[in-house]
């Protein structure tokens, strides 16, 4: 039997090391904490429905030409993490390229949201918001960036109402919801959904912890030792602070919305099989021919690249194009890797079919 | 000629065929606390003797107390009558607890009581919600042992690989090295549990299983809302769907009146006024 190469007194010290650094890191990060306040560029309220509301967010940077750019966020999580702060920031890397970026807000659901439902979404929030729009710039159609969930109501969206969109982006968007590597999926089949929402709204608090199961020992251990483990600097433990802010503060989603979500598109795939209709309107993919590109991250462990990728299949869009970005779902919002890639890869695809 | 009343135990056996063809046990619950076992059945004659013995310590007891109250010793005051009648129902507690605490009426009790008298929609509450609760530790306890397997699992590869890592002599194993081996395995194991039918059948299970026990407390926390005159969720509700309605009639009554009327054309004959 080969001698192992273990040396205890290494050991030993590595680990005092790291409690030393832990001890030093506590109070950086409660100072941190105090700094943490999302620094977003400056936008202007310009529509709202109820508690739902259309934010235009000013120009830095002469504007390119293209049409206004309106980004559709999901319901779970807060679209802040695309603005989190001046160096992490999708919204003001499209600024700076001269787009013109509208967001739509979904705000917080309370109890008396409990019948909102996906045709409240699309076709009354989302459609007056794209209606504001048209209006103020007098155009027949715009540009929409569907972010996550937001990208699958984009493509709803788009599906339903093809004259009113010139370009549609999604990013890391699920369109197959019955996939292999899809966990969410596979955990939400045997949900007895109608039980679940008849106790009303569902909870930001439950869907965390839902995401936080996917992958745990990374999430809720490694992430917090690796921060001992590396030197931070005042203003990475700031940033931190402001992405664990963003993670856990989640709204919660109305109960009729998440039961239709949950039944119609993760157990029933009806977006695929081609069986979906909201608001008594059938929602066929393949009425969307305007140009699309499809932007997803290879390492998503909650929108597995086999959930995005069979878009291409489904929709009638000749000038269709694919990104893929070597991170994860998060990371596509604020990794390093992301933020040099895709406002740049936006703004340039955008601008060549004005 | 047999008939349904026939001598004997005959019109027992009669009224348990069609009880046990539908219950195998409904008959027999029934009737345990009385010392009744069907035949066969183990313990039979132990339970009839110690119901039997049950019934001859009340009667003593109540001859006892009988005889004191007839020779005058307990009724000669009110104190030595209420003394006498404390000491009876002392020895009779006693006595019964002896003999009913080990025998088929305690046992009956455990199993689900049938809703009975005015209280009845409150037991049954009561018993669904105890079975649900029930319910949802067996399925936590199922759960836990598909993870504490994943983790078994993650703890044997961690090893080898860990074993594996510390013969390369160049570059033994670091803390960090090993901490972020250990989170390697445990993702790698823990991921092959969680996708697994099983798993995902079990916590799907549990998740239906909290939401009806949910469900149930709600609906009981409702009942009481309503003896106090608070307003309950169902007519919250009600008053959110009447509100929505409202808001839509008033929505489109707006976009009715914000249309451009059509212009009535004037058709000949119509008089201009003047």
């Amino acid at each position: 039997m080969s001698r192992s190469q273990f040396d205890p007194a290494a050991l030993a010290r590595e680990l005092e090391e790291f409690s030393r650094r832990a001890a030093d890191l506590l109070p950086a990060l409660q100072a941190a904490a105090g700094q943490a306040a999302i620094d977003a560029t400056p936008s202007e309220l310009v529509w709202r429905d109820g508690a739902i509301t259309l934010h235009r967010y000013r120009a830095i940077a002469r504007p390119a030409g293209a049409a206004p750019l309106l980004i559709v966020y999901a319901l779970v999580n807060r679209p802040s993490v695309m603005d989190l702060e001046p160096e992490r920031s999708m919204i003001r890397s499209l600024l700076n390229h001269g787009l013109d970026v509208y967001l739509i807000d979904w705000g917080s659901p309370d109890g008396s949201d409990r019948f909102r439902s996906l045709d409240d979404y699309l076709n009354r929030y989302l459609h007056g918001a794209v209606q504001h729009i048209l209006d103020r710039h007098g155009i027949d159609a715009l540009n929409v960036l569907g972010v996550c969930q937001g990208g699958t109501f984009s493509l709803c969206y788009t599906a339903l109402h093809p004259a009113r969109i010139r370009n549609l982006i999604t990013m890391v968007t699920p369109v197959d919801f019955k996939t292999p590597e899809d966990l969410l999926s596979k955990w939400a089949q045997g949900l007895d959904v109608q039980l679940m929402t008849a106790n009303g709204n569902v909870s930001g608090e439950f869907l965390n912890a839902t995401y936080l199961a996917l992958m745990p020992f990374r999430l809720t251990q490694q992430k917090y030792v690796a921060l001992a483990t590396q030197q931070q600097t005042p203003a990475q433990l700031a940033t931190f602070m402001r992405m664990e802010r963003w993670i856990f503060d989640s709204p919660d989603i109305p109960a009729t919305t998440f039961r239709e979500f949950t039944e119609w598109f993760y157990q029933q795939n009806r977006l695929v099989s081609g069986t979906l209709s909201i608001g008594g309107l059938a929602v066929d993919l393949a009425a969307i021919r305007c140009p699309l590109l499809n932007i997803y991250a290879t390492k998503d462990h909650i929108v597995p690249p086999s959930a995005s990728l069979p878009l291409q299949q489904l929709v009638s869009s000749e000038d269709y194009e694919v990104l893929a970005v070597e991170t994860g779902h998060i990371g596509m919002y604020v990794s390093s890797r992301s933020r040099q890639l895709v406002p740049q890869k936006i703004a340039t695809w955008l601008l060549e079919r004005i | 000629m047999t008939t349904d009343h026939a001598d004997g135990d005959d019109w027992l056996a009669a009224l348990q065929r069609p009880q046990r063809s539908a219950s195998p046990h409904w008959f027999e619950s029934l009737l345990k606390p009385f010392g009744y076992a069907p035949p066969g059945a183990t313990g039979a004659a132990d339970s009839a003797q110690h119901s039997a013995a049950a019934w001859a310590q009340f009667f003593e007891l109540g001859k006892a107390l009988l005889e004191q109250v007839g020779s005058g010793t307990a009724a000669s005051s009110p104190e030595g009558f209420s003394a006498a009648l404390m000491s009876w129902q002392l020895q009779l507690h006693s006595k019964l607890s002896a003999a009913l605490g080990h025998g088929p009426w305690h046992a009956a009790m455990q199993a689900p009581l049938p809703g009975l008298g005015p209280l009845a929609d409150r037991t049954l509450a009561l018993q669904r919600l105890q079975e649900l609760q029930a319910r949802a530790q067996q399925l936590q306890a199922q759960l836990f042992q598909h993870l504490t397997t994943s983790l078994r699992k993650a703890s044997i590869t961690f090893a080898e690989r860990a074993a594996q890592a510390a013969q390369n002599e160049a570059h033994p194993p670091t803390l960090q090295g090993l901490y972020d081996l250990w989170i390697v395995c445990a993702e790698d194991a823990y991921a092959a549990c969680v996708h697994g039918e099983e798993y995902c059948r079990v916590q799907a299970a549990l998740a239906n299983t909290a939401n009806a026990l949910k469900a149930e407390q709600r609906s009981q926390v409702e009942q009481f809302a309503m003896l106090l005159d608070l307003p309950t969720r169902a007519e919250t509700n009600a008053l959110i769907q009447r509100i929505g309605a409202l808001e839509a009639e008033l929505e489109r009554v707006k976009r009715q009146q914000s249309a451009p009327r059509p212009r009535r054309r004037a058709t000949q004959g119509t008089k201009v006024r003047k």
